[in-house]
């Protein structure tokens, strides 16, 4: 069954890695990880631009992959935000890679879309991406915004949390105890530039991957293009990636769509609100 | 009785070039003016005032064949007033930078030159696509080694913003040895089209003297202690006359008063002994060129350090002192001069290669017929953007001498 | 019906937006097959600016100079589609900070981008554009793809520029997400991205528009972007 409001897909699995060392690092199911290790081995990719904790200060810092232990280092989710287009230039200038992996949110994967169809600053950059992974996102926060939800609601310090992730409609963050944040009381400290966003499963990547929608220590994945398909159907083939039908599984793909159809009656009404108030909004962005 | 013929626009060369010839009844040149008409943009006038940092973000844009040279000189320029200078791996970097620039800039003339030696339109388009394909090869280094191959942004006071990975100077290795295949094929190609054309003997040869600091990337040393003592300019009305030069947009530099001669012809001539002499002898020279610049590179690359430190801060932010940086840029002696006080810039001028070379075309077209003028004017492959930058302007007073001892002075042929 | 007649006209710039042009390398040779070449003074020896469906041109008309003036004059009366090529035309970039004042032509002053004075169809910011930017534009005049055109004029592209666009267009207006493409797009690296947001040193901004132009938030190709997934 094809669902809406999730942009075109050729298809909407479940999946985890098979792979035990990653399966020690994954946020979730690890597969973002896993199809990153694969393309570097086959050749398909020679590297990557990535995201990884600076310090135990969830401080997001960007970087260029190009070894299997690199990409493990930027397994795991961060939320707060992490302008990794910018090491894109990086990857293609003093590393001198020609077949980059990017990985990033919906907006960073619209933006790299656009960067290829409009190289203004990105001379012979936009041949050289190779691949583009999405990752699902309602929300991004400011470092501090995360801080003011872990420290302020959550009452530990960001430097003790190991672990942050979402879970039945709450923040959870795990270090020497546990504590849950409500999402509706974290939203307060997203950055109102994600209140127009309209795109929850990253609609533009090659492949997309979040958790919702599947079991705990799975992901949710869409294969969305020829060359995502090809890369993602080689790593199951080789047994790097274990995929099940997302339908037989709880809460199931209507969960997503969802919050992807919130998110963008969400965007559509605060375009509206903005657009009242005279302010220029981005054009084409309820899609 | 003379007659003048005006060639203008020039064409197939970068910017807007003028020849005004007198000429006989015979059409052979008697007085050969050739000049600028690129409008000046005044980046010597508003750099005055702006952080030292802005210098060779802007000098870049004199021109955008050969940006390195300019961030390169200007580098230096403010280095030498404040008193600071690169790494040695710094150093490696900025070379490669340029050198990636020049195995694109040099082959480019070949573009320029192609339809007066290569009339077959099948042999023309294959010429192209070698070109292109060695073109692409440089410009791949400089934009890895710079940051960007058009403007490099990596070309940085203190030295070189970032060093290149490992997997890159393998990569750049290996692209060499591709470049080098192609140039064993296109290089006797040219040779032998320059050979066979009917251009006359003896064209554009003259007696005017040559300047060059050094063989490859620059020695500012060189022209403090060579050049500078001899150095003196005219304004363009008084050397071509009024009516000629009053659209000029240079001035005319000379040294001992006399136009030179800047470029591959002349960096050959005073470092390896080559004596040929004409327009054609500096098209040779300029092949010979790519093959050194592409020796070199390979060299630079086979010993860098790709961990080492590539800048050094200043410590001073300078106290107003005459910094001068040099570059042999493709088609000459670059010449850049800073005077930094406190970060700020006080004072900037630069003559780049065609700068000194425009006074040099306008003589070589003598003695030729004039058909033969614009052959003269594409063998030195003239950049006039970059010619066009000169003041003589300083915190708003016309500087008359300078203070320094080691120059020399204005206004005195 | 022959091939569309281009045009390059150079003004007053530094000619990095020709070596973009030129470095579409062998592709070259196809632009030079999807367009007849009629004037191009860097490669050809045509003198006059001639009738021509579609222009490029780089670098600005100086206020002070009769004959760019009239150069730029001719050149859109001349042509059907007129392409500010790069940043010198589209935003003026580091012609912003001509300020005159400098030997032989102490009374150039002023090199506004060419909208002041004409009507621009496309603008391409940039110093320099990428050089597929020169190809796609070609080859999306030869077939009438007016969709990809059309976002070359989208609102706040073109004319005078500067990294403050972020603040004012961008931030100002609650629309940024922090994804680095400006810092991206940068081409002197003016533009880092300390805590997700862009800090611009004015130092380094030489105020060519791609930061602009390269955002996200600035304009969304979104039936570009439909087509391309299709593609890949």
């Amino acid at each position: 069954m094809t669902y809406e409001n999730f942009g075109r897909y050729r298809s909407l699995v479940t999946a985890k890695s098979t792979e035990l060392d990653i399966g020690l690092v994954a946020q979730d199911g690890g597969v973002v990880t896993g199809l990153l290790c694969h393309a570097l081995k086959t050749g398909e990719i020679d590297g990557a631009v990535l995201t990884q904790k600076l310090d135990s200060g969830w401080m997001p810092a960007q970087y260029v992959a190009t070894t299997r232990e690199e990409i493990l280092g930027g397994a795991g989710s961060i939320y707060a935000l992490s302008p990794s287009v910018f090491q894109l230039k990086d990857a293609v200038r003093e590393y001198a890679l020609e077949n980059v992996a990017y990985v990033g949110l919906p907006c960073q994967v619209v933006a790299v879309r656009k960067m290829q169809l409009y190289p203004f600053g990105g001379r012979f950059v936009g041949d050289r991406v190779r691949l583009v992974i999405g990752i699902f996102c309602s929300e991004n926060f400011p470092i501090e915004g995360l801080r003011n939800i872990v420290e302020g609601y959550g009452n530990m310090p960001l430097e003790e949390a190991d672990r942050i992730y979402l879970s039945g409609g709450k923040v959870m963050i795990e270090g020497e105890s546990t504590a849950g944040v409500p999402i509706k009381k974290a939203a307060l400290y997203a950055q109102d530039g994600d209140h127009v966003c309209p795109d929850l499963t990253a609609e533009y990547a090659d492949i997309s991957v979040g958790s919702t929608g599947s079991e705990p220590g799975w992901n949710t994945v869409f294969v969305r293009t020829g060359r995502g398909e090809k890369l993602f159907n080689s790593a199951v083939a080789e047994g790097l990636i274990e995929t099940g039908d997302i339908e037989a599984v709880k809460p199931g793909p209507s969960a997503l769509q969802k919050l992807a159809k919130t998110k963008k009656t969400t965007a559509q009404s605060n375009i509206k609100k903005r657009d009242q108030l005279g302010l220029f909004v981005t054009k084409n962005m309820y899609y | 009785m003379t007659e003048r013929v005006v060639i203008a626009p020039t064409t197939r060369n970068e910017g807007h070039g003028k020849f005004v010839l007198e000429v006989d009844e015979e059409g052979i040149v008697t007085k050969g003016h050739f000049l600028s008409l690129v409008i000046v943009r005044g980046f010597e006038k508003f750099l005055v005032g702006r952080a030292m940092e802005f210098a060779p973000v802007a000098t870049s844009r004199f021109c955008g064949l050969c940006p390195p040279t300019h961030a390169t000189a200007s580098s230096e320029a403010v280095e030498n007033s404040i008193g600071v200078s690169p790494p040695p791996t710094g150093t490696m970097l900025r070379e490669l930078c340029n050198l990636g620039n020049h195995l694109h800039d040099h082959p480019l003339q070949q573009i320029l030159i192609l339809p007066d030696f290569v009339k077959d339109p099948g042999e023309q388009k294959e010429a192209l696509i070698r070109i292109q394909k060695m073109r692409k090869i440089g410009q791949n280094i400089c934009e890895v080694v710079g940051g960007e191959a058009i403007h490099s942004p990596y070309i940085r006071v203190g030295g070189m913003a970032r060093n290149i990975s490992e997997a890159a100077r393998h990569k750049l290795l290996d692209s060499l040895s591709a470049f080098g295949k192609i140039w064993e094929e296109q290089r006797p190609f040219m040779e032998k089209a320059i050979e066979a054309s009917d251009v006359p003997a003896g064209l554009g040869a003259h007696d005017m003297p040559m300047m060059a600091t050094d063989l490859i990337y620059g020695r500012s040393d060189v022209f403090r202690r060579e050049y500078y003592p001899c150095y003196s300019e005219m304004l363009p009305v008084q050397y071509y006359g009024e009516d000629i030069g009053v659209e000029a947009c240079t001035i005319i530099p000379m040294i001992n008063g006399a136009p030179v001669e800047v470029g591959p012809r002349a960096r050959l001539w005073k470092y390896m002994g080559y004596r040929e002499r004409g327009a054609m002898a500096i098209n040779f020279a300029r092949f010979a060129e790519i093959t050194m610049r592409m020796n070199r590179a390979r060299c630079i690359l086979e010993s860098l350090n790709t961990t080492a430190r590539t800048i050094n801060r200043p410590v001073t932010n300078g106290s107003g002192k005459l910094g001068i940086g040099v570059n042999e840029a493709p088609r000459g002696t670059n010449v850049h001069m800073a005077w930094v006080e406190d970060g700020r810039i006080t004072g900037y001028k630069a003559m780049p290669a065609t700068m000194w070379s425009t006074p040099a075309i306008g003589r070589s077209a003598e003695g030729f017929h004039h058909r033969w003028a614009q052959w003269v004017m594409r063998a030195y492959d003239p950049c006039i953007s970059c010619a066009t930058h000169y003041i003589i302007l300083r915190e708003g007073r016309v500087v008359e001498r300078y203070s320094d001892r080691e120059g020399g002075s204005y206004g005195q042929a | 019906m022959g091939r569309p007649e281009f045009a390059y006209l150079h003004l007053s710039a530094c000619s990095g937006c020709e070596i973009s042009f030129l470095d579409n390398y062998e592709r070259l040779i196809e632009m030079m097959d999807m367009v007849d070449f009629k004037y191009m003074t860097i490669l050809m020896d045509a003198t006059e600016i001639p009738e021509v469906d579609i222009v490029f041109i780089d670098g600005a008309a100086c206020l002070q100079s009769k004959e760019s003036m009239e150069a730029l004059r001719t050149a859109r009366k001349n042509a059907r589609y007129l392409v500010a090529w790069g940043g010198c035309s589209s935003t003026a970039t580091i012609n912003s900070f001509s300020r005159g004042g400098q030997m032989p032509q102490p009374q150039h002053e002023s090199f506004p981008a060419i909208s002041k004075l004409v009507k621009v169809d496309a603008f391409v910011p940039g110093c320099p554009p990428g050089p597929e930017m020169a190809y796609r534009i070609i080859n999306a005049f030869v077939k009438g793809d007016t969709d990809y055109l059309k976002y070359l004029t989208s609102e706040g592209m073109g004319g005078f520029s500067c990294g403050c666009d972020l603040l004012s267009r961008i931030i100002g207006n609650s629309l940024c997400i922090g994804c680095g493409t400006c810092a991206f797009s940068c081409p002197t690296r003016a533009i880092t991205m300390p805590l997700g947001r862009p800090s611009i040193n004015w130092d380094r901004c030489v105020k060519c528009g791609a930061c602009y132009a390269g955002c996200p938030r600035s304009f969304q190709p979104l039936d570009l972007m439909n087509r391309m997934m299709e593609e890949l």
